[in-house]
């Protein structure tokens, strides 16, 4: 019957389509090509002391926007979140008093970098289809997160920022038979 | 006698009522077998379109267990950082669509452009810095090492423009695809600012600069007036 031969065809035909989408994604694409180019367009004086760097490779979510406890996309990443302070500040913050260097340490910053490289980055699903800007303020978000949970890396910051300042300065304070002392040891 | 013909009325109608079922029990029999027939021709493509849908559209949900990955480590480094350099990018990808793609109305074709700034941090490695001194004459030697790139270069976020797009039928450009070609211009940024030998020596100048500053601060603060002489 007419109406059968119809239904027929058109089902072969979408089958055919169908086909053909499989074996172009089992065999991947045409040529692919990647062009890239960097211009340094400023350069910005800055001063600081960077003391310590926090490597964490962590898995962030993000949810849905309508319902706040549906997990859209999980991103695995990798990060560096580096501590630093305002090296200006170290002499800033100085009192000195009975042949005692008084130091108030200033600051610890911590900076989140998210390493953009082949293989830093998977995903679930694996299609998923976010911005690069939301993909960083992800990513940084549960990065700042995870390292503000880190007590250690605080701790460790502010020690090291202790032991640079001091080998900077003892030269000079020594021959002076000064004394550093860190206001918070005081 | 008259009951007799009524009966015989009544056996008449009563045959006739029979042969209409039965006429209908035959048409309705004959129907559902034309119906069985026909779904029994199809049933093999729409089995095969089924199986296509499933693998090709709908996609997997289902995740079974995910653990999270936690991998840490604090790394103790003393860099002091005088210039931040900033680069503008361009990050493209482009994909043609093969040979059977191109059929399908160009099926795997795409094209990915997004333009961004991203930033070089410079400077020496503090620990390396040796200060010797004072004399006696206030003049503290400092040496100074060379200049070089502090950490990582970063993508200012709000700096990164909308990307521009285009794809094929059916097809759409995944965020690994996003990070995979911006991950080739941050080697490239990172390429250039490494061979910037200018800036490398820049970072090192404004370090001088900066550990003059501090120690005659630090002179000063003890009552002491400072000159500092840098051995290259």
């Amino acid at each position: 019957m007419k109406s059968n031969r119809i239904i027929n065809i058109v089902l072969s035909v979408i089958f055919i389509i169908f086909l053909i989408l499989i074996i172009n994604k089992k065999f991947g694409g045409g040529n692919v090509r990647y062009n890239n180019s960097s211009n340094l367009i400023n350069v910005e004086d800055i001063k600081d002391l960077y003391v310590v760097n926090f490597t964490w490779n962590g898995i962030a979510e993000k949810y849905n926007e309508k319902n706040d406890k549906k997990v859209d996309n999980y991103i695995k990443y990798e990060s560096v979140i580096e501590a630093k302070i305002n090296a200006e500040d170290i002499n800033n913050n100085i009192k000195i008093e009975n042949k005692k260097y008084i130091i108030t340490l200033p600051k610890i910053e911590l900076v989140p970098k998210i390493i953009i490289k082949n293989d830093s980055f998977s995903f679930i699903p694996e299609n998923s289809s976010l911005d690069l800007k939301e993909l960083l303020n992800i990513c940084e978000e549960d990065a700042i997160k995870e390292a503000q949970k880190n007590k250690e890396l605080i701790k460790i910051a502010k020690e090291n920022a202790k032991n640079t300042i001091e080998g900077l300065l003892l030269p000079i304070t020594e021959q002076n038979n000064y004394k550093i002392v860190w206001k918070e040891d005081k | 006698m008259e009951e007799e013909i009524k009966t015989e009325e009544e056996i008449k109608v009563a045959e006739e009522d029979k042969k209409l079922e039965t006429a209908k029990e035959i048409e309705e029999k004959t129907n559902k077998n034309k119906v069985i027939f026909d779904i029994k021709k199809y049933i093999i493509p729409i089995i095969l379109l089924v199986i296509t849908l499933v693998v090709i559209i709908i996609p997997s949900k289902k995740i079974d267990i995910i653990k999270k990955f936690e991998y840490s480590k604090i790394k103790k480094i003393s860099k002091l950082a005088t210039i931040e350099a900033y680069y503008h990018n361009v990050a493209t990808k482009e994909q043609d669509a093969s040979t059977l793609g191109k059929i399908m109305f160009n099926h795997g074709y795409k094209k990915y452009w997004v333009e961004y700034e991203g930033k070089v941090t410079f400077g020496v490695d503090a620990k390396k810095i040796k200060i010797d001194g004072p004399n006696s004459d206030g003049v503290v030697k400092v040496s100074m090492p060379e200049g070089e790139i502090i950490g990582k270069p970063n993508i200012i976020k709000e700096k990164v423009q909308k990307p521009i797009t285009d794809t094929g039928f059916l097809t759409s450009i995944s965020t690994k695809e996003k990070t995979e070609a911006v991950s080739l211009a941050q080697e490239k940024m990172e390429e250039c600012a490494k061979n910037d030998v200018e800036l490398l020596e820049l970072s090192r100048e404004k370090a001088k600069k900066l550990i003059e500053k501090f120690i005659a601060e630090t002179g000063k603060n003890i009552g002491k007036e400072y000159k500092v002489e840098f051995i290259d």
